[in-house]
């Protein structure tokens, strides 16, 4: 009980209002699509009055009545309506249109997946009654005959679709569950540990008492952030169709559960509350192992990372398909995987994803809950020192009495690299920044290489040798299609050859051939001619290929890794090293130099500040490097607008111009993000510390 | 001298003359030995080597069939003469990428399909690179195999498979290039993804086309072009060469301007169209060459099949350039391999993609879709397109 009093204090209550007011302006805004509160109104309001007069009539009549150019009541209430309110009016009409040509296709539909399984077995490359794919398709005519009976209906499902498709709950309910444990485990950093370890109840119970506290606080967290949701969504979309089927939903016509829409809420609930569990299960057990409650968060952060990367670029046929499926990504993705059909299993072994997740969630929570318990109990708090560490201690010792020596400025340096393991952030950093430097390069074709070099060559400001160039082989091609006319008339009057027609024919063909590998040199010209006219700018003619790599479409996933990674690494860095001060106390003797404390702070602030522009100069230095050897930087001195998916684009910036303002303005970001950490961290220490006076 | 020693003298004289004839005789018949030894039974050397759109497997033949909107892999079943995707799950709509059958345009090419030893193989390009994928026969799992070489989402790729080893080639090259280019046949393990290029050819305006596997022997053709600007003629050469897949050599079969080819290894033949001469035959060890079928104002030069009875010879190729008139028709000449015509098949304007085909069927595609000709019924004059879709 004093557990829970100690985690669930008046802190988590307000952090926990936050998060709840901050999920529900979220669904807010993300269903309203940019629309306003009274747009919102307006159509909820046409589409429930469109479905009153429709919802008693049978699909196919109403479908036949839900027309403006039928004399009909939705017509007359049509024409009454003003223009604007017509345009919603109508919209509304043909959402709901779309869901009666649903409704009347959907028995069919579940009839036809029964023809489909039978037509598949029959198929020779299906047809092996001991492979997965046989056994598969029989499970899926059977899954759905579950639903053949089914009867869908005209309702207003806004509510519900809303709900169903919306993701941040999960999100915010496990970054909660972090802060739950964050909290919990804040013996770790106050000397508290020792004594907890001597619990007088014994650490197992203990174990077991936080193992139920997680358990709540999931299912609290998840349940008050779902529910809160959902009545958010039935409050806004003033109705809830929550007795009809949930099939009445056009994405769930592959659900092969008869339920309504309220059972598949309470459903969708329950797989919820078992991911959330799982994940902070998980968290927990991570807790537990490692020893520093900010290096676990880190380290789960990185796992998250990775397990992102691995769902974006694992196709779902792969064969390591089995990495999207089972991540944690896609488990927070809950209705995803619980409303889709799909099957999974070797052989003659078939089972629906919705209960491979059920399974291997059970097995992770109980794996974690176990290693997390198993941790607590047998985990000192002190370390035994081995023989090498206490050389270590000496030599440190040894290397503490040289650094006294050192200036202030390289003292700070080595607090934020060495003391603070700042030097592990900047390796990792440093490892991401060489990998994603090169992602997604390109290679390029003798072809495109081709005219690449003649870009290089000929291009530029004049180009009169390749307007010459493209002039000349359509002048060519010209010559031969008329020069292949010309001798087929004279061998329709018996004056040529067909060894000679067959020559002019091959002639043209290839010459059609030459044109069109100079055809983006014709497309390039006119673009050159057209923003000439348009923005009176002289482009330069200049390839696009490269700088779409460098700072174009492709660049998006380089670009916003690189910028992300530093500015993780930058938080980390900045704020550990504040931290460190108030955490060994050293805030005090730091606080009574006798410099004063503003020559301090100056000092560390500069190196900060010091540090920032070094690994700024670093990430962004390779990645202009890489860039400049993988694709070259021709013609910086070219207008900006040369490029065409620059167009539109200020037309006094060169290229050259462009890649110094985007550097630029990242590396204000970047010290803005410093200056942030280093104002915050301090002012959260600040008050921390004259809260436990 | 006695008689005797002039005896002697006259009969070794004789000797030698003889032995320098028969040395003599057997040095013209020597010649370039092109025999193929035993095929391997998965060359499937019937089809167009650069439109290779279709495979044949155990039961069936996969395909890709671009509608405009989705690419899918789809299978033509021979019993039941239809098609369905390549897809196991009863309830997909076949539209988008959870489906097995659906290929993502944005990466994949519409050609080529290729069936070897219980995998489909087509292609893909990511990041400006060509790569191999294979496809579990039921469209499960697919993985990439290997990198092929630079690609500028063109279907421009070929290959050939045999013994584990993929040979690959675009079979576009250089043509219309200013500049000149090495033709390259690259060999990948299947396995683990290995390469090496076995086949170099440095020229201006050249390409490597239409290879096929023939037992141990991999034949493939260099294009070449070149344009007298003043008088506006064209000079397009087709070289004929094989590679020897045990001792790695490559030679040229011949001088002529061969358009195209096709090898029966049972009767160790090989048969060859000549721009402007027709079709000749020849024992694969250079012997008794003869031109058995003469080229026409219809058949000037020709893409040819061989499906083991039966030649099949498109006049899809140059010939049809004269199409600029309208005068000759496009059409498939059927011939024995003594070049007697047995049947004649008009494509018309409507098929738009010719495949060729096994000793079973000759496919094809019209408005998009795949069709084919039941080969039994050749040699009636009859013979109808059917929808395999």
């Amino acid at each position: 009980m004093e557990e829970f009093k100690r985690v669930f204090g008046i802190k988590f209550i307000m952090v926990f209002t936050v998060t709840v007011l901050l999920n529900i302006g979220l669904f807010v805004y993300s269903s309203s699509e940019g629309k306003s509160m009274s747009d919102i109104r307006q159509e909820t309001h046409y589409r429930q009055w469109i479905i009153g007069e429709l919802s008693d009539m049978q699909p196919e009549e109403a479908l036949e009545i839900a027309d403006i150019q039928s004399d009909s009541v939705i017509k007359r209430k049509y024409d009454e309506l003003e223009s604007e309110e017509q345009t919603v009016y109508s919209r509304q009409l043909n959402k709901i249109k779309e869901q009666l040509e649903y409704i009347i296709k959907y028995p069919e539909d579940i009839k036809n997946i029964q023809n489909n399984a039978d037509t598949l077995k029959s198929f020779s490359i299906f047809a092996d009654k001991n492979s997965f794919t046989y056994n598969n398709i029989q499970k899926t005519a059977k899954d759905f005959k579950r639903v053949e009976g089914v009867q869908l209906y005209l309702t207003d499902n806004k509510a519900v679709s809303g709900f169903v498709t919306y993701y941040y709950i999960y999100y915010l309910a496990l970054i909660l569950n972090v802060f739950v444990l964050y909290e919990l485990f804040g013996e770790r950093e106050n000397g508290m540990w020792c004594i907890v370890h001597t619990s007088k109840s014994g650490r197992a119970k203990l174990a077991f008492n936080r193992t139920m506290i997680i358990t709540a606080s999931a299912f609290i967290i998840t349940g008050i952030l779902f529910f809160t949701t959902f009545l958010t969504s039935f409050i806004l979309y003033k109705t809830a169709s929550i007795n009809a089927p949930i099939q009445n939903i056009e994405s769930f016509s592959r659900f092969s559960l008869p339920m309504s829409q309220l059972q598949y809420i309470i459903y969708d609930f329950l797989y919820s509350f078992c991911a959330v569990l799982t994940l902070t299960a998980i968290v927990w057990m991570a807790f537990v192992f490692i020893r520093h409650r900010n290096i676990a968060v880190t380290v789960i952060a990185v796992f998250m990372g990775v397990e992102m990367f691995l769902y974006q670029k694992i196709q779902p046929q792969s064969v390591y398909g089995i990495f999207k499926q089972i991540n944690l990504i896609r488990l927070l993705k809950v209705n995803d995987i619980i409303s889709t059909y799909a099957n999974r299993g070797k052989g003659t072994f078939v089972v629906s994803e919705s209960n491979i997740m059920l399974t291997v969630t059970t097995v992770l929570f109980i794996a974690a809950c176990a290693g997390g318990i198993l941790g607590t109990v047998y985990m000192r708090p002190e370390q035994k020192k081995s023989v090498i560490a206490r050389i270590a201690d000496k030599i440190w010792e040894m290397y503490q009495h040289l650094l006294s020596g050192y200036s202030i400025t390289a003292k700070e340096f080595h607090k934020l690299l060495i003391t603070g393991r700042g030097l592990i952030v900047i390796g990792v950093l440093a490892i991401l920044a060489v990998y994603f430097v090169r992602y997604g390069q390109m290679t390029f074709s003798d072809g495109t290489k081709e005219l690449d070099n003649i870009y290089i060559t000929n291009g530029g400001k004049e180009y009169h040798y390749i307007t010459d160039m493209v002039n000349e082989r359509l002048n060519d091609y010209q010559c031969a299609v008329k020069d292949a006319q010309d001798c087929m008339v004279r061998y329709n009057a018996g004056e040529a050859t067909l060894e000679e027609v067959t020559e002019s024919s091959s002639t043209v063909s290839l010459y059609a051939v030459k044109l069109g590998r100079v055809s983006e040199f014709m497309k390039k010209q006119e673009y050159l001619q057209e923003i000439n006219e348009k923005y009176g700018v002289d482009g330069y003619m200049i390839s696009d290929r490269g700088y779409e790599e460098i700072f174009g479409k492709y660049s998006i996933i380089r670009e916003a890794v690189l910028f992300l990674a530093l500015a993780a690494a930058i938080i980390l860095i900045v704020a550990e090293n504040i931290v460190l001060e108030y955490r060994t106390g050293m805030n005090y003797i730091i606080n009574a130099s006798r410099h004063g404390r503003c020559w301090i702070q100056i000092h560390r602030a500069l190196t900060g500040v010091m540090l920032t522009i070094i690994l700024f100069c670093f990430i962004y230095g390779m990645d202009m490097y890489t860039m400049y050897t993988m694709y070259g930087m021709p013609y910086l001195e070219a207008p900006l607008m040369s490029l065409t998916f620059m167009e539109g684009c200020n037309p006094s910036f060169t290229i050259g111009q462009w890649i110094i303002i985007r550097l630029v303005k990242r590396f204000v970001v970047i010290l803005q993000i410093y200056i942030a950490t280093y104002v915050i961290t301090n002012v959260v220490m600040v008050v921390r510390k004259e809260k436990t006076y | 001298m006695s008689k005797k020693i002039k005896y002697i003298v006259a009969v070794v004289l004789a000797a030698v003359v003889c032995v320098a004839v028969i040395f003599t005789i057997n040095r013209k018949k020597s010649g370039i030995n092109m025999n193929v030894g035993e095929l391997s039974g998965n060359e499937q050397n019937y089809w167009n080597p650069d439109i290779h759109s279709i495979s044949k497997a155990e039961n069936g033949y996969y395909y890709l069939h671009y509608d405009g909107k989705d690419l899918l892999v789809k299978y033509f079943d021979e019993s039941s003469k239809s098609s369905v995707p390549v897809c196991a799950k009863a309830e997909c709509s076949h539209n988008s990428k959870t489906c097995n059958a659906w290929l993502d345009t944005d990466e994949y090419l519409s050609s080529p399909i290729y069936y070897y030893k219980n995998n489909i193989y087509v292609v893909r390009v990511e990041g400006g690179m060509a790569k191999l994928v294979s496809i579990k026969a039921d469209g499960s799992d697919r993985k990439d195999v290997a990198n092929l070489f630079a690609n500028d989402r063109i279907t421009s790729i070929s290959m050939v498979f045999h013994n584990g080893y993929v040979y690959a080639y675009d079979h576009i090259g250089h043509i219309g290039s200013s500049e000149s280019g090495k033709e390259i046949i690259k060999k990948i393990n299947i396995s683990d993804g290995n390469s090496q290029d076995i086949v170099e050819y440095e020229g201006e305006n050249s390409a490597v086309m239409g290879a096929r596997s023939y037992g141990d022997k991999l034949f493939y053709k260099i294009f070449q072009y070149s344009v007298n600007k003043q008088t506006l003629k064209a000079n397009m050469n087709f070289q004929l060469y094989y590679y020897d897949y045990t001792d790695g050599e490559n030679k040229k079969v011949s001088d002529m301007n061969i358009c195209d080819f096709c090898v029966d290894a049972d009767n160790g033949m090989l048969y060859y169209f000549v721009v402007g001469k027709g079709l000749y035959s020849q024992s694969l060890d250079g012997q008794n060459n003869k031109l058995i079928y003469k080229a026409s104002e219809n058949m000037v030069s020709a893409v040819m099949s061989y499906d083991g009875r039966y030649i099949y010879m498109s006049n899809g190729g140059m010939g049809s350039t004269t199409d600029l008139s309208k005068t000759v028709e496009r059409e498939i000449q059927v011939v024995d391999t003594t070049g007697k015509q047995i049947d004649t098949i008009k494509l018309g304007n409507e098929i738009e993609n010719l495949y060729f085909g096994d000793e079973k069927y000759l496919f094809g595609t019209k408005s998009d879709k795949l069709v084919y000709i039941d080969k039994s019924s050749l040699g009636n004059g009859a013979c109808v397109w059917e929808n395999a879709e």
